[in-house]
């Protein structure tokens, strides 16, 4: 069976999917909550960007609890190179 | 070598679609399987990941498995140990997809970026990178059920790639799984040769029996299928490549 060609035309859609995706991405942020706010209280978060949450994702720096993301280390603090613990 | 070293940059906010642990701290980029599993536990859409990994598909396809894929190249290397050598069904091309939707989207949604039965805590690759490090440097105490698994599931995949080329690019590789629709409209393109005399030494050159002489020899470039990993080792041995040249 002779494979399908695909337009020209498909492929410039998807070109302009990820370039929309990625500006999107760049664009949004997204609030995450300090590890302690609730115990004392306090509804302290930050609002990061989507690329600071892809690198948290890569050492579990975000958690989410109960439908809001919380920080799982002092984000006012210097952070080295961490291991993902997945 | 070079995506794990410390004296490289950190860009761990750029998802390279390559199998390589982004847990191992030397990491220069992050797995966008791990990306994904943990913003699929977070009920978060990522933008950003699926942008550059649909930015990249759409310009090389799967050129990444086969120039780039630090475990690309292992199953390449134990391929070439002398033993008897077979095909998978071809229905096994199709078990990959439900290891993305499955371990990589559907369980950390339900379950939790951090639960057991997601890819990341079964991936080989982290096995080797990761895994194994961290059993040495504890001396042996960190081992548990978990990892016991993990290490099983990674002697078995290395035994089968012995026998099977490439065998978990083409069956259980959630990268490849989403790098693989891109391959059918990629800008990077393997050109066949003008004029195909259907010899079929590319076809026996092909690591991922993809049977490229079926596409060449109706002039569609021999990467314009699912589970061809770019690496262009069918043009080498064809009579006709001088009439052919890449983009």
């Amino acid at each position: 069976m002779k494979p399908p060609v695909y337009p020209k035309a498909l492929i410039i859609m998807a070109l302009v999917a990820a370039l929309a995706l990625l500006v999107v991405g760049i664009v949004r942020g997204h609030k995450v909550y300090d590890a302690d706010a609730e115990e004392i209280g306090l509804v302290a978060f930050h609002r990061i960007s989507d690329r600071q949450l892809v690198i948290d994702a890569t050492f579990g720096g975000v958690a989410r609890r109960a439908e809001k993301l919380y920080s799982t280390y002092d984000r006012t603090q210097p952070r080295g190179k961490q291991a993902c613990p997945t | 070598m070079l995506l794990h070293s410390s004296w490289g940059p950190e860009l761990k906010w750029l998802c390279n679609p390559v199998l390589s642990c982004h847990s191992c701290v030397l990491s220069w980029f992050a797995c966008p399987i791990g990306v994904f599993v943990h913003y699929a536990g977070y009920h978060v859409f990522p933008y950003l990941a699926v942008g550059t990994i649909l930015l990249l598909g759409v310009l090389f396809g799967r050129l990444f498995c086969g120039w780039v894929c630090p475990f690309g190249f292992l199953q390449d290397l134990l391929h070439k140990i002398p033993s008897k050598k077979f095909t998978l069904p071809k229905w096994t091309n199709n078990i990959k997809y439900l290891v993305l939707v499955g371990m990589v989207f559907l369980i950390p949604f339900l379950l939790g970026e951090r639960t057991a039965y997601s890819f990341c805590r079964v991936c080989p690759a982290s096995a080797i990178q990761v895994t194994m490090p961290d059993i040495i440097s504890t001396r042996f105490q960190s081992i548990d059920i978990a990892t016991v698994v993990k290490l099983a599931i990674l002697v078995g995949v290395l035994v089968l790639v012995i026998f099977s080329s490439r065998a978990f690019c083409k069956t259980m590789c959630p990268i490849g799984a989403m790098m693989a629709p891109l391959n059918l409209v990629s800008f990077w393109i393997v050109k066949p040769p003008k004029n195909c005399i259907s010899c079929a030494k590319c076809d026996r050159a092909c690591p991922t029996d993809v049977s490229p002489s079926s596409r060449i020899s109706e002039g569609i470039p021999a990467n314009r299928t699912l589970d061809c990993v770019v690496c262009h080792d069918c043009q080498p041995p064809c009579p006709q490549k001088n009439e052919s040249s890449d983009t």
